[in-house]
């Protein structure tokens, strides 16, 4: 009994303290596609200092970050990878603006260095990630091409990063995946190698402003403004 | 490696797993007994659905709490989508079979003969489940708890599908080590999952403790 008793006592301690952080400073939410998760991951300095309001991000496929947008998540921004998701927030009338970021391509990475043949690739499932949309299209331009590899195994992440760990872990030989990804991991130029662009339809990367609140606002100008393209072209980002 | 990184998601997993374990012992004790006491044909039905997260996949848990709780859903105008307390909500209805299956035992347990002699001796039925039932069922009702806690601290599927991965807001412990593997941050992965190892294997010692051979009943 006093078991029980300590573990409602603790409970009430706890829930009293329940309330008290929704008192502070509303943060910037940010839900980012995970291949912008490397510069996502670098802008909250520049965002706290523009904006004065701390930022915090998650991060997922663009198509699982949409369906939790489209019930009632509380971003204040989405960073979404391909058109398909922009389309389906502005039809859903939840998308106050929308600015292009650039894109980043598609490479082919494999820790070991590219090789002729490997057993498992990894990609990011297609139906939910648009570089695993983009990366199905490009197998289809490489098979059978002399200098590619040929036909391997394929395993899939619930997104672009999944994918990528699952090579960069060593569980699976290679993967298709976003150079941002790629840069972000430190791989060497004999990691990876580029898919020519006309194998697999680009994939833009768009901010979309779902909150329209100044401090939502400030994030959307800091996304658009100069002071990031040093950090978007480090991470492989080509600006519009 | 960021500190708040590993001690914010895992502050949230106690505080998830403990305001879930309050509720669930404040209404699986009343629930408990009043299942034990039961004389009807319904009550493997009203068992049999209590039971149902037990071995229910915890994405259609997650999916169906989603549509019950987004805006279009019959309790939209709670909010409790993507915040704290909906992820309390979820983790009660998770976590329910846990408690409630080890309450309900303590009490059916307990001799019919001792409540019988209790109220020959005038004890009425809120006397008998109050200084009777309760403190004859508290090692029940302390394992309850522990299995209602652990469970909740390990929940992954039904937090991320109504709860996402908000930082400082549903982002539990759970969730926070698959993000830190994706994005290879091993060290922080590691660091949290030990933490959790370590938590879990304690509390596990805890239940065996509690259910000893010998220990007074």
């Amino acid at each position: 009994m006093k078991v029980c008793l300590a573990l409602l006592l603790a409970g009430a301690a706890i829930l009293g303290g329940c309330g008290r952080k929704d008192a502070a400073v509303q943060p910037l939410r940010l839900a980012a596609a995970s291949s912008f998760r490397p510069v996502a991951e670098q802008i909250g300095a520049l965002v706290q200092h523009e904006c004065g309001v701390p930022l915090q991000f998650s991060s997922g496929s663009s198509g699982s970050l949409a369906v939790q947008v489209l019930h009632g998540a509380p971003y204040d921004v989405l960073i979404a990878a391909g058109e398909d998701v922009p389309e389906r927030l502005a039809r859903a009338r939840r998308v106050h603006a929308s600015a292009s970021i650039g894109q980043s391509p598609l490479v082919l990475y494999a820790p070991a260095g590219i090789a002729r043949h490997w057993d498992v690739l990894a990609l990011a499932r297609p139906r939910v990630a648009p570089y695993g949309a983009a990366a199905k299209q490009a197998l289809v331009h490489m098979a059978g091409r002399p200098g590619w590899p040929g036909p391997a195994r394929r395993v899939y992440g619930q997104s672009a990063a999944q994918a990528f760990s699952l090579a960069a872990s060593g569980a699976a030989q290679a993967a298709l995946a976003p150079l941002s990804l790629v840069r972000a991991a430190g791989a060497d130029p004999a990691q990876w190698r580029a898919i020519p662009a006309d194998w697999y339809k680009q994939v833009p990367t768009r901010a979309l402003l779902l909150n329209a609140r100044p401090a939502a606002r400030c994030l959307m100008d800091v996304l658009q403004g100069r002071a990031l393209d040093p950090v978007l072209h480090q991470a492989g980002y080509q600006r519009p | 490696m960021k500190m708040a990184e590993v001690l914010t998601p895992l502050w949230l997993s106690l505080k998830l797993a403990s305001v879930t374990t309050l509720i669930l012992l404040l209404a699986c004790v009343p629930l408990g007994w009043a299942l034990a006491r039961w004389r009807s044909p319904w009550r493997v039905f009203a068992e049999a659905i209590l039971t149902l997260p037990l071995v229910l996949p915890p994405t259609v848990l997650g999916f169906y709490l989603l549509l019950l709780l987004g805006p279009k859903g019959p309790l939209a105008p709670l909010h409790l989508v993507f915040s704290f307390w909906g992820l309390v909500a979820g983790s009660v209805v998770f976590s329910l079979p846990f408690v409630l299956r080890p309450v309900q035992g303590a009490f059916e347990a307990i001799p019919q003969s001792l409540l019988d002699s209790a109220a020959s001796l005038g004890a009425g039925p809120w006397a008998r489940f109050a200084a009777l039932a309760i403190p004859l069922a508290r090692r029940g009702m302390a394992s309850a708890a522990v299995l209602g806690f652990a469970h909740t601290l390990g929940e992954f599927g039904v937090v991320l599908m109504i709860g996402g991965d908000i930082a400082g807001r549903t982002r539990v412990a759970s969730i926070a080590v698959f993000d830190a593997v994706e994005r290879l941050d091993f060290a922080t992965a590691h660091l949290m999952s030990a933490i959790l190892v370590g938590t879990a294997f304690l509390i596990l010692l805890f239940f065996s403790w509690l259910n000893r051979p010998g220990a007074q009943s």
